[in-house]
């Protein structure tokens, strides 16, 4: 009888030892998905303005952490102060899933940059005579919060709010870039 | 009779040594190589101002004790609304881990990097003083403390504290407080130049994933 339970031990042990090596294994063959997104994303500012942009990402995904580059393109601001007619930002992150399930909620840190210019401040060029608004590249930082909603195959939706901070600093008066930006849409996954 | 009975303890005992090294697991091995984006805060610096700066780096792990870190930055500061300095990094640094502690992985660090610093004084519709513009490049040294975090055995958040001493010129520049606020002075003829090493403490956030393990 003792024989025998040691035995079971044994054989349970061992067995329990492959199966963990053998799900590693399944695990690591799928562990990871791709994903990729096309959305607007209106944000608001101070002084009653708000900005219209174009937003593209793509994400690589394992376990609960997702890795993502993404890219928006200005498309236009409105209301009392609209104070930049560029202002296209890139950032690489990355983002914590709080869950494995079909809901995940989300929350994200991404440093980036934005090329922008200002609608408001030019400054003198002495050899034209002429006003300038410069373009330039200024870092920026976000924080993000959202969630995503898988579907059986292929899509999933997301819905997703984002801190900007930053400042457009050129060769005349700096401009805050700080921004409040949503975005809500359908995207591809596999 | 006893030979089976020690084969069947030997087996047990090999079966747990095997799971135990399931749960066990070593965040930072020698080999690893692994790239990362960052932002930093410069502060305590020249002007009194904080930049904010975007970069990125890649590590080799050369030894499990010894880390290399290899990075790039931009970092742009609004000099009290009269100018910008603008700000790039490039160099490396060596990371040393006395001690893992299991998620968290302190370090020290130290290394060397080349710099390139520009300085544009605030031009207006009325004046325009690209002719001030000044610039150069130097060679600093750094040194400070960090922490890995590991969310996922790829996947670290890390946070570092450094301070940065430059090696080389000065950048002259003055920031002149007036009536209508500061002003930029960058003619290098009314500045007394200032004796000491320019340096200020960079305070980084990292996001680094591991991608290749080499040996």
């Amino acid at each position: 009888m003792k024989k025998i339970i040691i035995l079971s031990l044994v054989v349970l042990g061992g067995i329990s030892a492959f199966a963990q090596t053998d799900s590693t294994v399944a695990k690591t063959k799928r562990d990871w998905k791709i994903k990729t997104a096309l959305s607007f994303a209106p944000g608001l500012l101070t002084e009653k303005t708000y900005s219209l942009q174009l937003q593209g990402y793509l994400g690589f995904m394992q376990q609960k952490i997702e890795w993502r580059g993404e890219a928006f393109y200005f498309l236009n601001s409105f209301g009392d102060r609209p104070r930049f007619s560029m202002n296209h930002q890139l950032y690489m992150g990355a983002f914590y899933h709080f869950t494995e399930t079909a809901f995940q909620p989300y929350v994200g840190f991404q440093p980036g940059i934005a090329l922008s210019q200002s609608l408001e401040y030019g400054s003198l060029n002495a050899t034209t005579q002429e006003l300038e608004y410069k373009k330039t590249i200024n870092p920026v930082g976000s924080i993000a919060a959202g969630f995503d909603f898988f579907g059986e195959k292929f899509f999933f939706l997301f819905f997703e709010t984002r801190y900007i901070f930053g400042r457009h600093k050129s060769d005349t008066y700096p401009i805050y870039l700080d921004e409040l930006r949503f975005s809500f849409g359908l995207g591809i996954t596999f | 009779m006893e030979r089976k009975q020690l084969l069947i303890i030997f087996l047990f005992t090999l079966s747990t040594i095997v799971n135990a090294q399931e749960e066990k697991k070593e965040y930072l091995e020698k080999g690893q190589f692994s790239l990362g984006m960052r932002t930093t805060t410069s502060v305590f610096g020249h002007d009194g101002v904080p930049g904010l700066g975007v970069g990125g780096q890649f590590r080799i792990q050369l030894l499990k004790y010894i880390n290399t870190e290899w990075f790039a930055d931009y970092i742009t500061m609004d000099l009290k609304s009269a100018g910008t300095r603008n700000n790039a990094h490039i160099g490396w640094s060596v990371m040393f881990y006395p001690k893992q502690f299991n998620r968290f992985v302190p370090y020290l660090i130290a290394g060397h990097c080349f710099d390139y610093a520009k300085v544009t004084p605030l031009s207006t519709p009325y004046q325009d003083r690209t002719a001030d513009v000044v610039s150069r490049w130097s060679s600093a040294i750094q040194g400070g403390l960090g922490t890995h975090y590991y969310l996922s055995d790829r996947f670290n958040l890390t946070f570092s504290a450094q301070f940065m001493m430059h090696l080389g010129n000065h950048l002259e520049y003055e920031l002149e407080e007036t009536t209508s606020g500061y002003y930029l002075n960058t003619n290098p003829v009314a500045i007394e130049p200032d004796p000491r090493l320019e340096s200020h403490l960079l305070l980084t956030l990292s996001l680094n994933y591991r991608i290749a393990d080499f040996w």
